[in-house]
């Protein structure tokens, strides 16, 4: 089944087992990473394991530290739990012995059911393009080598073919290589139970509120009005992010194409916020869900999957996936998708001030670029399936086979097709 | 890089300045626009006029012979006002430069993250590619090996006696103790081109305030300048002074302060200096060799990789032939003017992932794409050399070219989002506007002989495979480049009431 699911554990750690955490979570980033073989785990995009420093709430509570794993992956995520503590039964044990309920005598069975009660529910989860698996995103990419290759070597006996007779000899040329066979046929469309249920919920969704309109229509100007006076009370963090954290996050970035980006950080206090949040919520998982499904998030192409979670009610996580570096990630989310985090991210405490949910807040960059920094928290151990891949080329790659895969092309369409290589 | 062109000298309103020495007196108030003779020449223009130069890098071991030495200085610093005559000099100071001069570490603290890190931190190596044979442990200046650079200097002249006698003239001022120069670095007069054969620094951005009086379409003063509005309409972060800081007020007051503060940004900016070592033999070797493979001609397949023709013509204003009648254009778009995949001007070249003008996200070819762009511009100022005297390893190079290279300067008000952007996310990225194992052929970071650069062609593309890296990075810096007031300031220490010796 190519549909992509989210899978998020979260493990309370007992007090004073921090520094255990963080070094078993260090070694399996480093010398140990051969216990925790995810490349074994088919369907699996991206996994990774971290450790949340304790932190003391607005109201003045103390939360403990706590352990979170979380994977991108093809298919159910009660399997991915059974195959991982299949594969993994020592990677698993070394991170998670710390924890007090985790199996004192663990096997296969009692480190899934471990992994299964442990389960948090996401608020929300982004897949940069839904039905799109590690297999295939693998073969494509393979594909578009394997075609590369072929017109450096056959360039010049091609140039004088109309183009739509280039795309014929690449395809047969692809039918007579085994590693290019499967770029003849197209990708598998989502199975039509499937697509049926997300038509449901597409409808269903908007005919439940619909009789709610005037009520919510009514309600509105209220709303607004509510929402200015937190705004105005809001005081938004004026903290520079620390030095050596900035320098031991950085040391955990740029080394592959994309890079794991995780913020920590309660919600601004009250019955307000928290009503607000699970609204905006709903909203981002029905419109990533149906809308925003297909290579961008609201104009920005460079996350392949996104989640918000809640770690308690007061308190959420986000994780994704992006391309590039930092700066460009949130410089991407300033120019092309500011109202989108501000209409989230505001209800977190110490965010910039907004006006009316969507405005300013992430157009004040420094201070924006400072907060995220300032609640940004380590991915310790994190594993990519194709580390050499943007969601762009990933996006590419595709194309390039849904072009092949078609018996004959004009020679128009042959001439952009071939402008993708 | 070196400035050609675009280095004539900006329009200057000359009329109404004092006749005091820059920065003396209490600074204005109010004022609305840039106080030119507070602004350094360097961030004005690149001193075309004056062909010869000479960068001096300075240690200084004590506070007050530093602060002396700079006192001394200011006299001989060119601001934009005074940017008319056959010399020129401008100063600036690294981090470690500001601390060494005992700069309260409250101001030390509100420096960006990059400047106070210095560019030689390993994660910045790592981000900004100098890693192999391009690590800091490797260079011939600004390393963890070399002598700190302190104090950065430059110093043009409109000829060669003329630099000698300003370099004399510097070099009296330089205390017996306490401060010692450190690093030399010569530039070959200016030329009109580049040692790869091609005009250079034609591209740069016009900025409001500075070069005209904010016409549409200039990227904010910001941008370039600390203390004014930037590109998202916000001050950029800088050290902010108690007004008790600045008795004898020298600096002026910073308008988006909490409390009533003096700023010591205002005017100034950050000065990126990286020296690189140009392989010409090994550019030119691999424009032969990919010709011979393409049947294209030599000369196009260089075009192709800098992403102009040597005489400046745009590839997408003229794709098949260099075209010297044609005046240089600098107002084309690489998708509004019809080269969206880069028939003209590969996606790949050096001057598009420069500066891709409307070439990426949101919606290539438009105005909102333009701006985004904007927000990655860099006032280019750097200059070439044929020597590089304190390199004790100029060995990468083929023979001929043992020591030519290029001290590659430029100006920019946030570091993070300007310089290191470029570098890392337009240059160096494989990945850039959805190319695949693909970094800059010039300027980007990659294994030797690994990387490809496709150049597009209709119907199929031709790939150059096999990218030997041209450039090897020797030297380098992040530094401050004060107003005049801020360096006057710096020179007579926090507790401005001294007089300082004019």
């Amino acid at each position: 089944m190519p549909e992509q699911s989210a899978v998020t554990v979260l493990a309370p750690l007992p007090a004073g087992h921090h520094d255990r955490a963080a070094t078993a979570l260090a070694d399996l980033a480093g010398p140990d990473r051969m216990i925790l073989p995810f490349d074994r785990l088919a369907g699996l995009h991206f996994a990774r394991l971290m450790l949340l420093d304790d932190a003391v709430s607005p109201s003045g509570t103390r939360v403990g530290a706590s352990l979170l794993y979380t994977a991108d992956l093809d298919g159910s995520a009660d399997a991915h739990l059974q195959a991982l503590a299949d594969v993994s039964g020592p990677g698993l044990d070394r991170a998670f012995s710390c924890c007090t309920d985790y199996p004192t005598r663990p096997d296969t069975a009692s480190r899934t059911a471990w992994l299964r009660a442990h389960r948090v529910p996401e608020a929300a989860f982004y897949v940069n393009t839904v039905g799109r698996g590690v297999s295939q995103v693998r073969a494509e990419a393979r594909l578009r080598k394997g075609l590369e290759a072929y017109l450096d070597e056959h360039r010049d006996g091609l140039i004088d073919l109309p183009p739509a007779e280039i795309h014929a000899v690449l395809r047969r040329h692809a039918l007579t290589d085994p590693d290019l066979r499967i770029g003849v046929v197209p990708a598998r469309r989502p199975p039509l139970w499937w697509r049926a249920r997300e038509l449901v919920h597409l409808l269903a969704v908007p005919a439940v509120l619909l009789p709610l309109l005037p009520v919510i229509l009514l309600a509105l100007p209220f709303v607004a009005v509510a929402l200015l006076i937190h705004e105005l009370r809001d005081v938004p963090g004026r903290q520079r992010p620390d030095p050596a954290t900035v320098e031991r996050l950085r040391a955990s970035e740029d080394h592959v194409a994309h890079n794991p980006f995780a913020a920590v950080g309660f919600l601004k206090p009250g019955p307000f916020r928290a009503a607000l949040t699970r609204t905006v919520l709903f909203a981002i998982s029905y419109a990533v869900r149906h809308v925003l499904n297909r290579g961008s998030l609201a104009g920005v192409k460079t996350i392949h999957f996104a989640r918000w979670v809640y770690l308690s009610p007061d308190r959420m996580i986000f994780l994704s996936t992006y391309d590039g570096s930092l700066e460009s990630y949130m410089d991407d989310f300033i120019d092309k998708v500011a109202w989108g985090l501000n209409a989230i991210f505001s209800n977190g405490l110490g965010y910039p001030r907004t006006i009316l949910l969507l405005w300013r807040g992430a157009r004040d960059e420094e201070q924006f670029k400072n907060h995220l920094r300032t609640h940004q928290a380590l991915s310790h151990v994190w594993w990519s399936a194709y580390e050499d891949l943007t969601a762009l080329n990933v996006g590419a790659n595709a194309a390039i086979r849904r072009g092949l895969a078609r018996r004959t092309l004009s020679d128009d369409e042959a001439r952009d097709w071939l402008a993708l290589l | 890089m070196a400035p050609t062109r675009s280095a004539a000298p900006p329009r200057v309103d000359r009329g109404a300045r004092r006749p005091a020495p820059p920065g003396a007196g209490p600074a204005p108030r109010s004022g609305r626009g840039v106080d030119r003779a507070d602004v350094q020449g360097i961030v004005g223009s690149g001193y075309g006029r004056l062909p010869e130069a000479l960068f001096l890098g300075l240690r200084v071991d004590d506070c007050a012979a530093g602060r002396a030495f700079l006192a001394g200085l200011l006299r001989l610093v060119t601001s934009m006002a005074a940017d008319h005559g056959t010399r020129a000099l401008n100063v600036a100071l690294s981090h470690c430069g500001l601390a060494q001069l005992e700069l309260p570490q409250a101001a030390l603290d509100q420096f960006s993250l990059e400047f106070a890190g210095g560019m030689t931190t390993p994660t910045r190596s790592a981000f900004l590619g100098d890693e192999g044979e391009h690590a800091p442990s490797t260079w011939a200046w600004g390393g963890p090996t070399n002598p700190r650079v302190d104090v950065l200097l430059l110093l043009y002249a409109a000829s060669d006696p003329e630099l000698r006698a300003h370099t004399e003239a510097v070099r009296r001022l330089v205390p017996a103790d306490g401060v010692e120069e450190v690093v030399t670095l010569p530039t070959t007069t200016l030329a009109q081109r580049d040692h790869l054969g091609f005009a250079d620094g034609i591209s740069q951005p016009s900025v409001a305030g500075l070069h005209g009086e904010g016409a549409d379409g200039d990227v904010a003063l910001g941008e370039f300048l600390l203390g004014y509005p930037n590109a998202y309409g916000t001050r950029t972060g800088r050290p902010l002074l108690p007004v008790a800081a600045d008795p004898g007020q020298l600096l002026f007051p910073a308008p988006d302060a909490e409390t009533p503060s003096v700023d010591l940004g205002r005017n100034g900016t950050y000065l990126v200096a990286r020296t690189f070592a140009l392989d010409v033999t090994a550019f030119w070797d691999h424009a032969h060799h990919w010709a011979a493979r393409t049947g294209l001609p030599a000369e196009q397949v260089a075009a192709k990789m800098v992403g102009r023709w040597p005489s400046g013509t745009s590839l997408t204003v003229s794709p098949d032939r260099d075209d010297r009648a044609h005046p240089v254009d600098n107002a084309f778009r690489y998708h509004r003017d019809g080269d969206a995949l880069g028939l003209g001007c590969p996606i790949a070249a050096h001057a598009r992932r420069a500066n891709p003008r409307d070439s990426l996200d949101p919606r290539p070819g438009s105005e909102a794409s333009v701006q985004v762009n904007d927000r990655h511009r860099l006032l280019r100022r750097g200059r070439q050399y044929d020597v590089l005297p304190c390199d004790q390893d100029a060995g990468n190079g083929t023979e001929a070219d043992a020591g030519r290279g290029l001290h590659f300067l430029c100006v920019n008000a946030n570091l993070s989002r300007q310089f290191e952007f470029v570098q890392h996310t337009w240059l160096n990225n494989p990945a850039f506007a959805g190319l695949q194992d693909s970094p800059d052929p010039i300027a980007g970071a990659h294994a030797p002989d690994s990387g490809v650069f496709p150049l597009p062609a209709d119907p199929v593309r031709h790939r150059l495979l096999d990218l030997p890296r041209f450039m090897r990075v020797r030297g380098g810096g992040y530094f401050f480049l004060p107003g005049v007031r801020a360096l006057r300031y710096i020179a007579s220490g926090p507790s401005a009431d001294r007089e300082v010796p004019r």
